[in-house]
């Protein structure tokens, strides 16, 4: 595995470890001092794993450049990692869903709707996926100068 | 469909003229991580593409992009000369 699929499969394992975190907080039976700082830790890993994949290799500007900004093979780069993004995220959306259905269902915690960290979680993720995708496959190099 | 491999020589080319990947991108008009990419031949230009980079060499298509491997120029040029 490269640094940069490291470094992206940290990210979005930092993310569901917030998520769970902020579950437990939310949830209120184990809140704890200790879930509340995992919760801030894991924050701190995806913004620091972010600036790393996604910042300091141009990966975000790539993916949220203008069309008429991107040369030819640029564009059918971000063609290919937006048309993969966009299935894997419907995928995701569909299995909270479905897991929101079990919780309510199952009475684990009927007050749990969907919280403020999971919606802002599924917002970060619509914007990373297809650059994590890009940093995946390895393409964009920032060293590839001169 | 799987794309075939296209060989080129830009790379050579572009040393020849003393150029570099980005004076060739700002020519070309892409941006000079593709001139990477063409001169690897990890990226198979489109037509536009490649009769601009062949319009900018002064060379034909042809002698610039091949679906086969490509021969060095030294020893093409030693090869007519010596025919």
């Amino acid at each position: 595995m490269t640094d940069r699929r490291v470094q992206v499969t940290v990210n979005y394992a930092a993310l569901l470890l917030m998520n769970i975190a902020f579950y437990f907080v939310y949830k209120g039976r184990n809140a704890s001092h200790v879930i509340d700082a995992v919760g801030l830790f894991s924050i701190v890993v995806v913004g620091v794993t972010f600036r790393s994949v996604h910042w300091k290799t141009g990966i975000w500007k790539l993916t949220h450049a203008r069309s008429k900004d991107l040369d030819e093979r640029e564009l059918s780069l971000t063609h290919w990692a937006l048309s993969v993004s966009y299935g894997w995220f419907a995928v995701i959306c569909l299995v909270i869903m479905l897991a929101m259905s079990l919780i309510g269902r199952m009475n684990i915690c009927p007050q749990y709707t969907i919280s403020i960290p999971l919606v802002g979680s599924l917002i970060y993720l619509a914007h990373t996926l297809p650059g994590s995708m890009i940093a995946w496959k390895g393409e964009v190099l920032p060293e590839d100068t001169e | 469909m799987k794309a075939r491999r296209l060989y080129n020589r830009i790379a050579t080319l572009r040393v020849e003229r003393g150029i570099s990947r980005k004076e060739l991108a700002e020519q070309i008009g892409v941006n000079f991580q593709t001139v990477g990419y063409l001169e690897r031949q990890e990226y198979n230009p489109s037509l536009d593409l490649a009769f601009r980079i062949s319009e900018y060499f002064g060379f034909p298509v042809e002698f610039i992009f091949s679906i086969t491997v490509m021969k060095p120029m030294s020893e093409e040029l030693y090869q007519q000369n010596s025919e």
